[in-house]
């Protein structure tokens, strides 16, 4: 489960401010490019999806292993 | 300067009140700390006697985070290089992830051996009282000068546009300086700490009414993103209007700016300071959860909403542009290319008080003061973690060690004051100066992050790995600060074109902090690696913890 959650977190990181915008990024030179999805820019929509991602797996681990304890 | 573009001075008294009221307040605040101390030791005033609960620590960390890199530098990134530096909010998550995966281990080991700083830990750690004690106390001046330079400027870029007149720019500058100066140095830690609770309440609504505002004045969230939607496809695409926010690029930057803001010596103080390991627990939450959203959906919709308001190009498409090439913003925000960062101070200025009548003011007014208050919170953080740095790894280890506490304190304090003017009269020369070299917020913040990025391979060694030698750190981090030197604007000042062709294709390659931390890992490892393997060698360079 740890491992899990630090696979997606890292898979989180690459895909949503990193290399993976590729999958999404609009080609600004090409007429024919859509920017929106959902009316909102396609690059912003992902980003939410990726913060979502991120946040999902910080809860899990707050709640399930982040210690309390001071030792 | 945008003066007389911008100085009118329609937001009325409004201005004098609200801010007043702020700067009294944080003043009685630095008082209050400074009675509330308990004794003159080092520890009490670099630290608040190692108690500080999860309200106080979660918004000092956050209100030390959080900028005017955040306030006026972010949207005034998206303002000029479109969507894609709204991604650059992901960054924020993995920071509080760092809160509790690097500053619970920080704190317990702090609390364990008593140290202060981070060279305290350091030192301990791999056993280097002289050199890796310098270094590291050098990487937190790298740091934070540049830091505390940013926030006096927007200090002064606040001024200027709330109050009338040719010097509002060196009043404010020199007004946001002595305020920070004088309650950081009377009640250290614990001042800094209430104050920043202050402030961090008041950008975190700030960013948010600042989001909200500007989707207002646009007309709702329909009408708002209808027209981003025909902003220009630059705007809407990687890597952005100048071409600079490549996806690998903003990968580094975002990456590694979270990760060294929260090593970088002030963030790494508030860890020894928290009471219990539940405290960065939930701050680490917290700081994830909400800064990540203020974010999202406030000030980078400022920079998306300033690009509708204020377009950078003109009806025939074509951008404003300097005859070096460099993008210019509308001439409504600013005459120069480091002027982009002034769209949340003009949206909010000339828009507001239009919308909602007197009730505009006070919300525009309260928003440039949560501005104010981003800039001060991390003004005063990185001062006093300065000033500790100095005082507990300089003065007290190699000039006087016999110097009483009391002595520590006020060595401290004269620090502060030292350092608070010598940033003050930076920002007020490169101000005069042709071009002036202080540039734009971001870009400067990315610069002082990349320095304290390269404390992480020993940092994460240190914690984690317990497989480095003390050689094999000294040789990574000076390997990394080089790097770092070389890719910065300071080499070109010193060599010239010199490897002008290389430096420039690596800076557009990935973040410069990522570059000089991959040089700094590699040679930490390899002289770690070879100092294991030679046994000779290795004698005393092991780590402390281990044995």
């Amino acid at each position: 489960m740890k491992a899990l959650l630090i696979g997606l977190f890292l898979l989180a990181i690459v895909m949503g401010a990193g290399p993976g915008i590729h999958l999404v990024n609009p080609d600004a030179a090409d007429p024919a490019a859509t920017f929106t999805t959902f009316g909102l820019p396609t690059i912003y929509v992902w980003g939410l999806l990726w913060y979502v991602v991120q946040l999902g797996v910080i809860l899990v681990a707050y709640f399930r292993f982040w210690t309390t304890k001071d030792d | 300067m945008t003066d007389g573009v911008m100085s009118s001075g329609d937001l009325g008294n409004t201005p004098y009140v609200i801010v007043g009221t702020y700067l009294m307040l944080l003043l009685a605040l630095g008082i209050l700390g400074y009675r509330k101390r308990q004794g003159e030791s080092e520890e009490d005033y670099f630290l608040a006697g190692r108690n500080q609960g999860w309200v106080v620590s979660s918004l000092t960390i956050m209100a030390t985070f959080f900028s005017s890199f955040a306030l006026l530098g972010a949207p005034g990134m998206v303002y000029r290089d479109g969507i894609v530096f709204a991604l650059f909010s992901l960054n924020v998550p993995v920071a509080g992830v760092a809160i509790y995966v690097f500053g619970s281990r920080i704190r317990r080991i702090g609390r364990e051996r008593g140290c202060l700083t981070p060279a305290d830990m350091i030192v301990d750690h791999y056993g280097s009282p002289v050199g890796l004690r310098l270094l590291v106390a050098l990487v937190g001046l790298l740091y934070a000068v540049p830091y505390v330079v940013i926030q006096i400027q927007a200090g002064g870029i606040l001024s200027q546009q709330l109050f009338p007149g040719q010097d509002a720019f060196d009043t404010g500058a020199c007004l946001l300086a002595l305020i920070t100066m004088v309650y950081v140095a009377v009640g250290g830690m614990r001042s800094v700490a209430w104050t920043d609770v202050l402030q961090g309440g008041l950008l975190v609504a700030g960013m948010l009414l600042a989001g909200t505002a500007v989707v207002a004045v646009l007309g709702g969230p329909g009408p708002f993103f209808a027209a981003v939607a025909k902003l220009p496809a630059k705007s809407l695409s990687a890597p952005g209007t100048t071409g600079r926010w490549t996806p690998e690029l903003l990968f580094t930057a975002s990456l590694f700016a979270s990760l060294g803001s929260m090593i970088q010596p002030a963030q790494w103080m508030r860890f020894y300071a928290a009471r219990s390991n539940d405290v960065l627990r939930r701050s680490a939450l917290i700081f994830a959860a909400v800064l990540t959203l203020c974010f999202f959906f406030g000030v980078m919709l400022v920079g998306l909403g300033g690009q509708v308001l204020y377009p950078l190009v003109d009806a025939a498409g074509a951008y404003r542009t300097t005859d070096a090439g460099a993008i210019l913003p509308n001439l409504a925000v600013g005459q120069t290319p480091g002027e982009f960062d002034q769209i949340l101070v003009v949206v909010l200025k000339n828009h507001l008080p239009d919308l909602l009548g007197p009730a505009g003011v006070v919300l525009a007014t309260l928003i440039l003061v949560a501005i104010m208050a981003a800039a001060m919170s991390t003004a005063d953080s990185n001062l006093h973690a300065l000033s500790a740095l100095i005082t507990h790894d300089v003065y007290d280890q190699f000039v006087r060690p016999q110097a009483s506490q009391r002595e520590r304190t006020w060595v401290g304090r004269a620090l502060i004051a030292a350092v608070t003017v010598l940033a003050l009269v930076l920002v007020l020369v490169g101000r005069r100066s042709a071009s002036n070299p202080l540039g734009m917020i971001v870009i400067l913040g990315l610069l002082a992050i990349s320095f304290s990025t390269q404390l992480l391979p020993m940092t994460v060694d240190m914690l984690y790995l317990r497989r480095g030698t003390r050689r094999g750190a000294i040789a990574g981090l000076i390997t990394g600060l080089l790097m770092i030197f070389a890719l910065s604007p300071f080499w070109s000042m010193v060599a010239g074109e010199t490897f002008g062709g290389l430096l420039g294709s690596m800076k557009k390659m990935i973040d410069i902090g990522a570059w000089g931390l991959l040089f700094n890992t590699i040679v930490f490892a390899a002289v770690s690696w070879r100092d294991a393997h030679n046994p000779d060698a290795v004698a005393g360079t092991r780590s402390q913890v281990e044995s």
